[in-house]
Formats: structure tokens, C-alpha cells, sequence
């Protein structure tokens, strides 16, 4: 083996790194004028260009949420001093509130200062004056005569942005929801950092120091969040990851040159099941001096069409920079609370539309039979005042012989007591439970309401809670989801608004018999003669129902519900209709409920017969 | 036994990590604004991994190498299949596929495949049959091929990059024909157009145009940068604290570049000059080492070394195109921190095991010196 040639392997290696040493010697040695003269003249900032958020669409590919290109002033606090000039007037902001945004950039600077070492402040604080800074948003206008006329506004710089619009304004806001600012701390930044709001490898990209410069420059005070419903819900979807650009500016002159590092990644869109032209439809049936709300759900796959509640938001008024806290208080400060949505953030009284629960919980246990007769004399037991037919508490009447289907047609309350009695608190309560009440449905949105059921009782609360009564709370969309699977065919839908978001229905094994004994009894609630909800135009949309009449708070008139579906020979669409202390639901809560399936269905001819 | 250490090697290391770290400090210091210790601190991690390296040095300098060379094709294998793996079921980070996660630790198989490798050519090599003739350089070059294709397609050119004047300097000192050796560059640079064509992927040959044409923003920051640092640098910590030029990546890939910024020609001499002497001395242990499995070892891992070397500083200065390999001992990073203490381990290894001639060609060249030798073993040697 020849020894010698490693010698030789030392030699070729000596001569690249003799080639190394003499680039050293060339570069650092022999050329020093052209980087000396780049190191006075240009200013390096790293910025953080933010994505284009997802757009949020109808079902019909109706934009219900954007973002619009707009233009920020930024201003460069050295030049601007240097030679004030009208900037605030040309920004139409008064001398007070130019004054304001100055002094809010020199506390940003002050922060940045302070903590550093005695020898880098001056420093600092000289780099920071020469840094653009936000100075107002989407000035409009104003852009063009900064643009056209630069000499004439040294120190301000304009920017292109991005600002979030919702175009229907009030339309669905409760859905859509609104951003905020991330009040930027450095768990909160981690805590992006790692719920991927940043391109993979960003810290190692920019290095800590790279972070902790942007950080106290407070870049990440920007950044925006989605606070509540869809935009809260899809935000990792919506938002896309930020880019990092360095911008490489002149001194003394505005040219500036952006580097691009790593481009933003745009978010992604979210499509709905909402029918825009449907919610406002229905917004504009509800309308009105009486607290309510409505929800439309596909009665097969859970896809809401429309979820209304009728005190509403713009939600436009919460995009940043706006006050958003002020907004906020004051809506929170409105006794009408124009933030919650009723349809699934509030819970109320149900009443007799839980009927159909009891019903489909008699039956199913075998307790009644649906042609067993039973005696309706008005008042259940003599002793006992509370358990009353509505009808005796009004007319001083009776229902006399009442079946099944009759009970549900007429609502009669003797009826269910005595189901109630003989079936118990824990059977209801079980079928309540199976059919969507007592936790929340599911919905894809943030805060849902859970209701309530009572899980057992005594005899007589198994009587109040058969009726609807008792501590049974639930929201309008619980209701829509219990009418859903009576029109299915038995199976426990999940509501969802993004589309494609389906959970798979589960079968109840609710027996076919039962649920064609409750269905007869719906459909003689809006079509039979003496049904509570006989005389409305839901029958022309083949609509079946319930209605109730929820007594809620002491001294005020009963809550007016209509939950139901149609058409009753092959269900498409649920609908839930409800009215805070309203009165009678068959008077109240019908006909808007007619309304909205017009609505959904279009016109139909006057009725036959 | 106790064994004798090449202390200049050690010192190499120690000092080109020392450098490392002082770079490190100066981009991410230990503590935050203010002055509480930061867990995420690349310097803390870096001085872990840097204790971690130095553990395993010792480890692999400890037992006698030629039991590495048993366990090579084991090694070698393994991350053959790591590699496969990788490609199966890697996770992509910016574009590449280079990475496995267990818990939290992140490795490179391909880092750990450099050395591999060598172990592998070394012990193929080591009798040099039929080295002079083709039929003897297929089994070397098939096992170099396959590594390379399974990191080319990560994609990762720089590691492969590196593979090829390994395989080329270990044939070398095998006793290969210079003739064959020729030939094979020649095939190699005939090939480059359809590789271009074919498999290289277009960010890649937009770094080579960018390099050749128009130097990218990267590149050319880190040359003012290294400019700006003339004789005797702006002085420790001076690049981060005035961010005068923002290098992506600049604690990885182009960590020369803060040496040259901050400690100026004097610095990046001083650390060109222990790149010189680290090669020097491990080359002289290649070709005083008597075996030649270890003398292989020794030429292949300084060859992977210093090649790494030239590239990653060459494109700090900005004379070759940028490559994404790191700069050994001295950049960030565990996989590579580790690899580059292994080849150190495994010639210090050789080193330590050299045991002088008697053979009448040496004695007479005086490449052999008999100054070590003990008496007792002699006076054994006489009876």
C-alpha cells in the first residue's frame, strides 16, 4: 500500500484552503469602501408581513367575510421632527390625536430602551427613531397625497395592509363573530408559536434575537385573533401563517426596498350551510319589539340554513384599530344583550313541545298505548291547583276523551300528567337526553348553552317535567335538533355551519310505530280542525309541528314557541321558532314560522279546502 | 494500557467549539432582557449537545477501533434503513425531509451516515483486492451510491455532495490507478447536465444560477458582512447587538460569517488556521498508522471534514454556492455536533493505537522513530 499518497492528500488539501485564506485577504483587507458607505446609508428592519385570513362563504359562495386591501400610514419619527410639516391635517386627525400617537410611539421606544444596557440605549433609541412606525390605519385618501407629494410629508410612510370587512354588516353576526388583538406577552407568543401561527422553523429562522427584537418593537401586538364564534372556531383554518420580509431603506430619502425571506401563506376559506338571502329573510320575519329567535336546519344531515337571533351587532365595529372594548362594554351594557345569540347561547323554559319527548317516552316504555283513551276533566286531582289543564286555567273547560294523537293536536296537559306518572322522571329524562337536550348539541360554534333536564324526581315532577314544565331548560336549537330526528326517521343529528362537517346521525331505535303515532299528532296540530296551530298558513308548506306556551317569569306572558318540520311526506327542513314572553306559541310563534318556510320554499298557492 | 492521545487533534476541537460557542453567545444570549435565564437559549442547548459530543469522543476513542470495524456493515445498514424510513414516513421541514422525531430529540440519519460510510469503504478497502483493476472499485461504488440517492431525493445536495471526494480520496490512498480515478471524475462532470436536467430540483438550480449570476440576498449579506469585519473586527457582540445585516440562519450554515464580522481577519484566519492543523494532524496519523483499516478511516473522515469545511466557509465568503451544510465543531446544531465528535473519536482512536515498525524501509526513510519504545518489550522481542 502506498503511504506516500497521503502526503499527496495533504497537499491537495492545503491548496482550497490556501484559496480561503486569500478571499479572506481580498475581503476584508482589500475592499472596505463599498460596504462602508452601505452601512451609513441603509437601514435594515425585519418586519412580519401578516397572511390574507380566509374568506368565510354561504352556501351559495356569498362572501359573508373578507379581507380588503387598505393603506397605513407608518411614520419615521427622525425625519418627521426634522422637518414637521401638515401630516396630521392631510391624515384628517386632529392636533390632539396626532399628538396621542406620538407619544404612544415614544413609550414603544421607552420600552425597548429601558431594559437594555446603559451603552446600547442611546443607541437603541437613535436605530428606533429612524424605524417607521404604525401610525394610523386605513387613511384612505390620504395615501394618494403622500404618495403623489413625498417631499411634502417627510417621515411618512405608506404601507398597504389588510383590513377585515364583514359585508352584511349585522347579517348573521352571532355566526360570523369578529377579530381582536393578541395581547402580546411572551407565553402568548410561545403558545402561537407553537399552535402553528408562524411558519414551521420561524424561530429558527430569525433567531432569538431576531424575535426578541420584533417582540419589544411589539410586532406582535398585531396580530389578530378570532374572538368569537366562526372566526374564533376556524381560526387556525382562516388565518394562514405570516412571512418575514426585511425592508431596506435609504436614509434621508423614502426609496425602500423590501427582501422577502419567506412569503405568507394565505389562510384558507371556510364555505357554510347558511343561506344568506334565507337568515336575512328570516332576521327580517322576527324583526320586531319582541325578543326571538329562529333556527332552519336540514332535518337529514344537521346542516343549519339559518340561525337567527333578533338583537344584533355590526361586527365591522370590532375590526382593529377600532375601540373594540368600547364597543364592547356598551353591548354588554344593552339589557337586550344584542352579543349572545338566543338560539344557542340562551336557555329557556320549554313547555308543551317537549310533549313530543314524553310521548315518544310513554311509548316507547309501553306505559300507553296511542288509542288508549284518557279523561281530560280539566283539573288532574282535585287538591292539587297546579296541575291543571291550560284549558280549564282559561275557559273552564275539558278535553274530555283524549287519545294520543288528540293530546298532542290539542296540547292537553291531563293527558301528559298521567303519561308522565306512569312512565317516571329517569325514562323522560333519558329519551330528553337522547333527543338532544340537557348538554350542548354539538354545534360548531364557541359557547354554546347546555340547558337543563332533571335526571329524577318525585312523582310530581315527573308530571311537571312531562309537560315541559318543571326545571327543563333548553335552547331554540336543542328543539330543532329533538324535531329533527322525529322527521328522519329517529336519528340524532349533530348542527353544523361549515360545510362538509357532517358527524354521521345516530339511530335511536326509536321504534317506526312510535314515531308514526307522534307524527299523526303533529300533523293534526297544524291541519286539524281544533289543533293549537290549525288556523296559519303552515299547512299550504305541508308543515307539521308543535306548539307551546311556556310559563316562564311570574307576571309576564308565556314564552310562544313552534318547533316542526316539512313537508311532512318527505322532511327537508326543521324549523324552530321562538319568542320571549310572547303569549300563546300557536298565535305567536306560528305564523312567523309559515313565514320563514316561505321563505325557504317559496310562495304557494292559496290552500285547498 | 494507557494510551497516548493526540493532544493536538483535542485542542483543535476544544478551540473550534470554543469559537462556536462564542458566536452563539454573542446571537442568543442565556438570559433575556431581563436577566432571567431563557430555557430556549440556543447557547444553553448548544453547550448540552457540546458536553454530549465530548462524552461521546471518549467513547468512541476508547475501545480499539478495529472493533468498529466488525460492527460497520451493521451500522451502515441500519441507516440505510433509517434513510428508506425517512422518505416513507419524514416529516417535511422547509421542503426537506431530513429529520426524525422521538420525543425531543431531532436527528439527521444522514449526518450519522457520513461516518458510517467511511467505516464501511475503510473495511471494504482494507486489502485493497483488486483495487487496481474496475472490477474492485464496483463494491465501493455501489456502496456510496445508495446513501447518495437516498439523500439526494430528501432532498439534501450538500451531503451528498460530500460523499463523492470521500469515496474518491479513500480509493486514493487504497492504491487505486490514478488512470481509473480520472476517468471517474471525468464520467462524474459529464454527468452534472443530466443531473441538472433531470434531477435536480428548481430551488436548487436557482441557488447555483443565483450563485454564478446574481449572488442572493443570503449570500451577499453574509460577504458584506464578513467585509465589514476588515482587520480586527467591530468586536464581540457588535453584529448582533447593531443588526447591521440580517442573515437568515446565521447561527447555523453561517456562523463563519459573525466570527468574520465580529473578530475580523485576525478571527477567521485564526479559525482557518485550526481547520489546517486539525486536517494536518489527522492526516499524519493516516500515514503513520501501520493498519490499514485505521489509516482509511483517517484519510476518509479528514477528507469529509475538510470538504464540508471549504464548502460551508467557501459560501459564507461567497465562492460557492450555498448548500445548507454546517461548518464542524463550530455551528449550531446536535446531529452535526455529534458527527463531526465522532470522526474526531475515531482518529483519535488510530492515533492512539500506533505501533512503530521495524521494517528496514522505514528505519532507513526515518519516518519511524524508536524513541517510544520500552525496554522491557525489546529485551521479550530478543529471546
Amino acid at each position: 500500500m502506498d503511504r506516500t499518497r497521503v502526503t499527496v492528500m495533504l497537499a491537495l488539501l492545503l491548496v482550497p484552503m490556501g484559496g480561503l485564506e486569500a478571499r479572506l485577504v481580498h475581503l476584508q483587507l482589500l475592499t472596505t469602501t463599498e460596504t462602508t458607505y452601505d452601512l451609513a446609508m441603509k437601514r435594515q428592519s425585519v418586519e412580519i408581513v401578516r397572511p390574507k385570513r380566509g374568506e368565510i362563504l354561504d352556501c351559495k359562495g356569498r362572501v359573508l367575510a373578507k379581507d380588503e386591501p387598505c393603506f397605513d400610514c407608518y411614520i419615521v419619527l427622525e425625519e418627521y421632527e426634522a422637518a414637521p410639516n401638515p401630516l396630521a391635517s392631510a391624515l384628517k386627525m386632529t392636533p390632539e390625536e396626532f399628538q396621542q400617537a406620538i407619544e404612544g410611539i415614544y413609550e414603544k421606544i421607552e420600552k425597548q430602551t429601558h431594559l437594555r444596557p446603559q451603552n446600547e440605549r442611546a443607541r437603541i433609541y437613535r436605530r428606533e427613531r429612524r424605524t417607521p412606525y404604525l401610525l394610523k390605519k386605513d387613511i384612505k385618501d390620504a395615501a394618494l397625497a403622500i404618495e403623489v407629494a413625498p417631499q411634502r410629508y417627510p417621515g411618512a410612510v405608506v404601507r398597504e395592509s389588510l383590513m377585515r370587512v364583514y359585508p352584511y354588516k349585522e347579517l348573521f353576526c352571532h355566526g360570523i363573530g369578529y377579530l381582536g388583538r393578541v395581547t402580546a406577552n411572551e407565553t402568548k407568543f410561545r403558545e402561537l408559536l407553537q399552535n402553528g401561527y408562524f411558519f414551521e422553523g420561524f424561530e429558527e429562522l430569525i433567531g432569538q434575537d431576531g424575535i426578541a427584537q420584533l417582540y419589544r418593537r411589539g410586532a406582535f401586538n398585531e396580530e389578530l385573533i378570532g374572538v368569537s364564534a366562526l372566526e374564533k372556531k376556524y381560526d387556525a383554518t382562516l388565518r394562514g401563517k405570516s412571512g418575514l420580509v426585511i425592508l431596506e431603506r435609504e436614509a434621508h430619502t423614502s426609496a425602500s426596498r423590501t427582501i422577502e425571506i419567506k412569503p405568507a401563506d394565505p389562510g384558507t376559506s371556510v364555505e357554510l350551510t347558511i343561506d344568506i338571502e334565507v337568515q336575512r329573510a328570516v332576521e327580517k320575519i322576527l324583526a320586531g319589539t319582541l325578543l326571538a329567535s329562529a333556527v332552519v336546519l336540514d332535518a337529514t344531515d344537521g346542516s343549519v340554513v339559518a340561525l337567527v337571533s333578533n338583537r344584533s351587532y355590526d361586527p365591522n365595529d370590532f375590526t382593529p384599530p377600532g375601540n373594540s372594548a368600547a364597543v364592547r362594554s356598551a353591548l354588554q351594557d344593552n339589557e337586550n344583550k344584542p352579543l349572545l345569540s338566543r338560539a344557542f347561547q340562551d336557555q329557556f323554559a320549554a313547555g308543551s313541545f317537549f310533549k313530543v319527548v314524553t310521548s315518544i317516552a310513554g311509548l316507547e316504555a309501553k306505559v300507553v298505548r296511542a288509542d288508549e283513551v284518557l279523561y281530560c276533566r280539566g283539573k288532574f286531582d282535585e287538591k292539587k291547583t297546579h296541575f291543571n289543564c291550560w284549558i280549564w286555567n282559561e275557559f273552564r273547560g275539558m278535553h274530555d276523551r283524549v287519545t294520543l294523537h288528540q293530546a298532542l293536536e290539542k296540547s292537553c296537559n291531563c293527558y301528559y300528567y298521567e303519561v308522565g306518572r306512569r312512565v317516571g322522571v329517569e325514562a323522560i329524562s333519558r329519551w330528553g337526553r337522547a333527543l338532544g337536550f340537557g348538554s350542548p348539541t354539538g354545534l360548531d360554534l364557541p359557547g354554546e348553552a347546555g340547558g337543563r333536564i332533571p335526571d329524577q324526581g318525585r312523582e310530581e315532577d315527573a308530571m311537571m317535567l312531562a309537560i315541559g314544565q318543571s326545571h327543563l331548560m333548553v335552547t331554540p336549537l336543542q328543539a330543532a335538533v329533538m324535531m329533527a330526528a322525529v322527521a328522519n326517521g329517529g336519528n340524532r343529528i349533530t348542527p353544523h355551519l361549515r360545510r362538509g362537517n357532517d358527524a354521521p346521525p345516530v339511530p335511536l331505535q326509536i321504534s317506526a310505530d312510535t314515531l308514526s303515532e307522534v307524527r299523526q299528532g303533529l300533523y293534526d296540530v297544524t291541519h286539524a280542525s281544533s289543533g293549537t296551530a290549525h288556523n296559519t298558513r303552515l299547512k299550504e308548506f305541508k308543515a307539521v309541528g308543535k306548539t307551546s306556551s311556556a310559563q316562564a317569569d311570574k307576571g309576564k306572558e308565556s314564552h310562544a314557541w313552534f318547533v316542526g318540520y316539512a313537508p311532512y311526506d318527505a322532511p327537508k327542513y326543521v324549523v324552530a321558532v321562538f319568542l320571549k314572553n310572547a303569549g300563546h306559541g300557536g298565535q305567536m310563534a306560528a305564523p312567523p314560522a309559515a313565514q320563514i318556510l316561505e321563505a325557504l320554499m317559496g310562495p304557494k298557492e292559496t290552500p285547498k279546502k | 494500557m494507557i494510551l497516548k492521545y493526540n493532544k493536538t487533534l483535542i485542542a483543535c476541537v476544544l478551540l473550534l467549539s470554543g469559537m462556536g460557542l462564542l458566536a452563539l453567545w454573542t446571537q442568543a444570549p442565556p438570559t433575556d432582557l431581563a436577566g432571567k435565564p431563557l430555557s430556549q437559549s440556543i447557547f444553553l442547548k448548544q453547550v448540552t449537545f457540546l458536553g454530549l459530543a465530548i462524552a461521546v469522543m471518549g467513547l468512541v476513542a476508547w475501545p480499539h477501533y478495529l472493533n468498529f470495524r466488525h460492527l460497520s456493515f451493521v451500522l451502515y445498514a441500519v441507516l440505510l434503513g433509517l434513510l428508506v424510513l425517512l422518505l416513507v414516513s419524514g416529516k417535511v421541514v422547509n421542503g426537506a425531509r431530513c429529520w426524525f422525531t422521538i420525543g425531543p430529540v431531532k436527528f439527521q440519519p444522514a449526518e450519522i451516515m457520513k461516518v458510517a460510510l467511511v467505516l464501511v469503504l475503510a473495511n471494504v478497502l482494507m486489502y485493497g483486492r483488486d483495487i487496481q483493476s474496475w472490477k474492485g472499485l464496483v463494491v465501493p461504488i455501489a456502496l456510496t451510491a445508495a446513501p447518495a440517492a437516498l439523500i439526494v431525493v430528501q432532498p439534501d445536495m450538500g451531503t451528498t455532495i460530500l460523499l463523492i471526494p470521500t469515496l474518491l480520496s479513500m480509493l486514493f490512498a487504497a492504491g487505486a490507478r490514478k488512470r481509473h480515478l480520472a476517468i471517474l471524475v471525468a464520467v462524474m462532470i459529464a454527468a452534472a447536465p443530466v443531473v441538472w436536467i433531470k434531477g435536480m430540483k428548481e430551488y436548487q438550480k436557482e441557488r447555483i444560477v443565483s450563485f454564478l449570476f446574481h449572488p442572493g440576498y443570503q449570500q451577499s449579506q453574509s460577504v458584506k458582512a464578513c467585509s465589514v469585519g476588515t482587520f480586527s473586527g467591530r468586536g464581540v457582540g457588535e453584529s448582533a447587538a447593531a443588526t447591521t445585516f440580517y442573515i437568515p440562519e446565521r447561527h447555523t450554515d453561517f456562523i463563519y460569517s459573525i466570527i468574520a464580522e465580529d473578530l475580523g481577519f485576525i478571527g477567521s484566519s485564526f479559525v482557518l488556521l485550526l481547520i489546517s492543523i486539525y486536517f494536518a494532524t489527522s492526516l499524519r496519523i493516516a500515514h503513520q498508522s501501520r493498519e490499514p483499516f485505521g489509516r482509511l478511516l483517517a484519510v476518509g473522515l479528514t477528507t469529509l471534514f475538510a470538504t464540508q469545511t471549504f464548502i460551508n466557509i467557501g459560501m459564507t465568503l461567497g465562492v460557492a454556492p450555498i448548500t445548507g451544510l454546517t461548518l464542524p465543531f463550530v455551528s449550531y446544531g446536535g446531529s452535526s455536533l455529534l458527527m463531526s465528535a465522532m470522526s474526531a473519536g475515531l482518529i483519535l482512536n488510530v492515533g492512539a493505537r500506533w505501533q512503530p515498525s521495524f521494517s528496514s524501509r522505514d528505519m532507513a526513510s526515518g519516518s519511524v522513530e524508536i524513541r517510544d519504545f520500552q525496554p522491557q518489550t525489546v529485551k521479550w522481542l530478543g529471546h
